[in-house]
């Protein structure tokens, strides 16, 4: 039966987006369980270690972060971004009237809001992390004060920071799945292409790959910082629209 | 069913996040150490010299707000003495000649802190006088485990950092942050000896 009701871009992409919300639940799902297991290689011994010492005095000191939780959630969501690309999450999308465009920004909806959760329960997951130890760890006497306390001003600057770099890493993703439907072949030359970068990249002193990270990494000023993330995730999502506009439809 | 699976796991993790969070700021904590192994990142060696250097030009017992943390007297006529190392670690002492008609020894332990929370937690020398023998037990080793945490790469975003800074590894050795060691005080005409492999014996600067 077809039907004749018009419905805007904005109807549209809002209609699909709450559906993914719903369709989707289960990768919140697998959020919790990968920070679950985060915080469980953090606190079983997956830390940074100290040994200090002398004749006289062996000093160890073992030091956590929430760095396992981050990594984690954020090949959480490059993996989701990439599913989203697939073709069974696209046909999904045809229990809409619906076209590539309001498609592709109903999931542009999902990843940011994805984002916003997986940076938020990093921030939280630290904080956990720090209870957790402070509670089971043999007392305040066997805990470092430096870096423990958290301010919640910093709490919050942790949890936006960490939504964009998310969503930064959920555009690549999305990319990535978007450059793979192009061929079959790219299946296996592209996780080929970016592995090789990682070991060339690894055996030589001056890793470009760190120059990448540090445009993003050492940017202090708070507005050029989201300048920079923000246009780069446009950028890698306006080439995910064009590259999915290409690929055939079913 | 399965949605409903799903919506109590997100809520049942959301509610365990935010109960710690709570408890974080709503529960103060109970002092936690006072102790920043990084403190001194960057000046280990200096500070290291510097220790070493007052313990042994022998200037420690000259400093007026400098107690020795113990001490022990000894009458002793003998003209020779024998050092013997009695276990723990090895003895570092440093030899002060007094007047030939004092007839005693004097051994004085100093300690010399930066102020670290481990200063209580030493173990002392101990000595003691058994005919021609000073039998000098070094303090046994203290192992102490603690845990401490980084901070979070996405709180500090915003301070000003350099190319390939992402964690600082310097830490400061707790080495280099105490001297333990003896003050020995004995008439200048008593001939001392000692096995080397057992004790450090450093002699005065003055002597």
């Amino acid at each position: 039966m077809m039907s004749l009701a018009r419905i805007s871009l904005g109807g549209a992409v809002k209609q699909q987006y709450l559906f993914k919300l719903r369709a989707y639940a289960n990768l919140f799902v697998s959020l919790v369980a990968v920070q679950i297991i985060a915080l469980l290689f953090t606190t079983g011994g997956m830390v940074g270690m100290s040994g200090m010492g002398s004749e006289y005095l062996d000093l160890e000191i073992r030091f956590y972060s929430g760095a396992i939780l981050f990594v984690f959630t954020a090949l959480w969501i490059a993996v989701n971004a990439f599913v989203l690309t697939l073709p069974l999450s696209r046909h999904v999308d045809f229990s809409f009237v619906t076209n590539r465009l309001s498609s592709n920004l109903a999931n542009f909806g999902f990843l940011v809001t994805a984002a916003v959760a997986g940076g938020v329960t990093v921030s939280l997951g630290s904080l956990l992390l720090r209870n957790v130890l402070y509670y089971t760890g043999g007392g305040s006497s066997l805990i470092i004060g430096a870096n423990f306390l958290v301010r919640p001003d910093e709490l919050l600057t942790g949890a936006a920071v960490g939504s964009l770099y998310l969503l930064l890493f959920g555009a690549a993703g999305y990319l990535a799945g978007a450059l793979i439907q192009l061929h079959r072949s790219l299946y296996v030359l592209l996780p080929a292409l970016v592995l090789g970068v990682l070991f060339y990249e690894a055996a030589h002193e001056q890793l470009r790959l760190l120059q990448v990270i540090n445009f993003y990494r050492l940017e202090a000023l708070p507005i050029l910082f989201i300048l920079k993330i923000v246009s780069s995730v446009l950028l890698l999502w306006s080439g995910a629209a064009l590259l999915s506009n290409r690929t055939e439809i079913g | 069913m399965q949605l409903k699976i799903y919506r109590y796991t997100i809520v049942a993790y959301g509610a365990v996040l935010l109960l710690s969070l709570m408890l974080f700021y709503l529960f103060p904590k109970e002092a936690l150490l006072d102790f920043d192994p990084r403190a001194g990142a960057g000046i280990e060696q200096d500070t290291y010299l510097e220790l070493h250097k007052k313990w042994a030009s022998g200037e420690l017992d000259r400093k007026d707000n400098l107690a020795p943390y113990r001490k022990w007297h000894f009458d002793y006529d003998g003209g020779h003495l024998r050092i013997v190392s009695g276990g723990g670690c090895t003895p570092q002492i440093l030899v002060k000649r007094t007047a030939a008609d004092t007839s005693a020894i004097t051994v004085a332990e100093y300690r010399l802190f930066r102020g670290d929370f481990f200063e209580d937690e030493l173990n002392p020398y101990t000595v003691d006088l058994v005919g021609e023998r000073l039998i000098v037990r070094g303090p046994e080793q203290i192992a102490l485990k603690f845990r401490g945490f980084e901070r979070d790469f996405t709180i500090d975003q915003f301070r000003e950092k350099r190319a390939g800074q992402y964690q600082e590894q310097d830490w400061d050795s707790p080495t280099s942050r105490f001297i333990q060691g003896l003050y020995l005080y004995i008439p200048e005409t008593v001939k001392i000896d000692y096995d080397p492999g057992d004790i450090f014996i450093l002699p005065d600067d003055e002597e």
